[in-house]
């Protein structure tokens, strides 16, 4: 039950990744795609870290965890420097 | 705009922040020693090494410049009032639980009971960081998102009119800008920047 | 103490549903900025605490202390970030009087 109840919580962590291509996709501006994306990342860690969880090496996931989100904060912030100067033609589509 | 160019200057003598600096390589070392989880003396020798390098590597960076209303000289990133800013930060949290509910609140409702707009006000700090927390601080708050800073003009995103005029009020100073301003020693008071229509300043 | 775990692990996932949710639903970008910003940010918060009460105290809370920390610092100036880049690109923000402006 307590096992099922885990796999449960994953399962829906792992759908809410999938519902945010319904952003990214179809994303008016590519900064929506951008947040899109980051949403992405913040789940993924949470997701990770709760898989650690349940496999009871937390030990181990935590430091990937930590570089993860080191790296994706900055991909995101070079990512968001580089469209900052584009104008709102470029940015559509 | 033909204001003259303003002379920025990064140069800080090395005495200024020497504190910061051994501060901060003892605090990379303590990072490190939790994160490797050894203590044998061979990994700790690498890592002061490695903390101290890293601590002379950035030091350039961690160097401010300031705007004229505060004296235009530079400051430590290091140099805040940290007791205060601590003090400030359960404030902060609680505000960032209330502020969750009611976007939760709003998100979950068939009908989105929302009304967006964008204000300006004037905030001024005597140290750089004091933007940086202020900006932060606007968006975990109920309602409000911080868009553009510009010398210390804050362009602020509000998704109802209420909270707007919490943060802004027409007369007074609102109350998140002058808890910050507590914090930091703000150097002056709001001005409130009239709404125009140009998009952003141009520079 | 596993109680209180569980709890703060799914209000914060709780969050981030609602989080997904709100940028799913909301008109335009600064809105769903909104709910990035407030409600992704606290889900993750208080995920990593309830993970931390489960751990208890050991070398692992630590580090999960610290991945808190920087997430409380990085996810604020990430949005920030994003919304001063969209401002400057030259997104009009979407408002009640012009529907659809956005």
């Amino acid at each position: 039950m307590h096992y099922f109840l885990l796999a449960l919580i994953v399962a829906i962590g792992a759908l809410n990744i999938l519902v945010l291509f319904g952003r990214i996709i179809p994303g008016p501006t590519v900064f929506d795609r951008l947040v899109g994306v980051s949403l992405i990342g913040t789940n993924t860690i949470i997701l990770f870290l709760l898989l650690g969880a349940v496999w009871e090496r937390l030990d181990m996931v935590v430091n990937v965890a930590l570089a993860y989100a080191v790296v994706g904060f900055i991909t995101l912030l070079v990512l968001a420097k580089y469209f900052e100067g584009k104008s709102e033609e470029d940015a559509e589509s | 705009m033909a204001e003259p160019k303003k002379v920025i200057s990064f140069r800080l003598p090395l005495g200024a922040d020497l504190k910061y600096s051994l501060l901060l390589t003892l605090f990379l070392f303590a990072f490190w020693v939790v994160l490797s989880g050894r203590l044998e003396a061979r990994y700790l020798i690498i890592g002061f090494l490695t903390a101290l390098g890293v601590t002379v590597i950035t030091r350039p960076f961690s160097v401010l410049p300031r705007d004229s209303a505060a004296g235009g000289t530079p400051v430590s990133v290091w140099g805040l009032p940290w007791l205060r800013l601590l003090a400030f930060l359960p404030w902060l949290f609680w505000e960032l639980v209330k502020s969750s509910i009611s976007m939760a609140w709003v998100v979950l409702q068939p009908k989105m009971p929302i009304d967006p707009q964008v204000i300006r006000f004037e905030k001024h700090f005597p140290h750089p960081v004091g933007y940086l927390v202020l900006a932060n601080a606007i968006t975990l708050t109920p309602g409000t998102l911080t868009v553009d800073v510009q010398d210390g003009r804050f362009t602020v995103h509000c998704v109802q009119k209420a909270t707007a005029e919490s943060l802004a009020p027409a007369e007074r100073e609102g109350e998140m800008p002058r808890r910050v301003g507590l914090v930091f020693g703000a150097a002056r008071q709001v001005d409130l920047v009239p709404e125009d229509d140009d998009n952003g300043e141009e520079q | 103490m596993t109680y209180v775990a569980a709890a703060l692990m799914l209000a914060g996932f709780f969050l981030l549903l609602v989080g997904t949710i709100g940028v799913l639903r909301l008109p335009d970008f600064f809105t769903r900025l909104h709910a990035v910003g407030k409600c992704d940010t606290l889900g993750m918060l208080l995920f990593i605490a309830g993970l931390m009460v489960y751990e208890g105290l050991s070398l692992t809370a630590l580090k999960l202390l610290l991945i808190w920390i920087f997430l409380a610092i990085a996810n604020p100036t990430a949005t920030h970030i994003f919304s001063r880049a969209a401002y400057r690109a030259g997104l009009k923000p979407w408002t009640r009087g012009k529907e659809g402006a956005g």
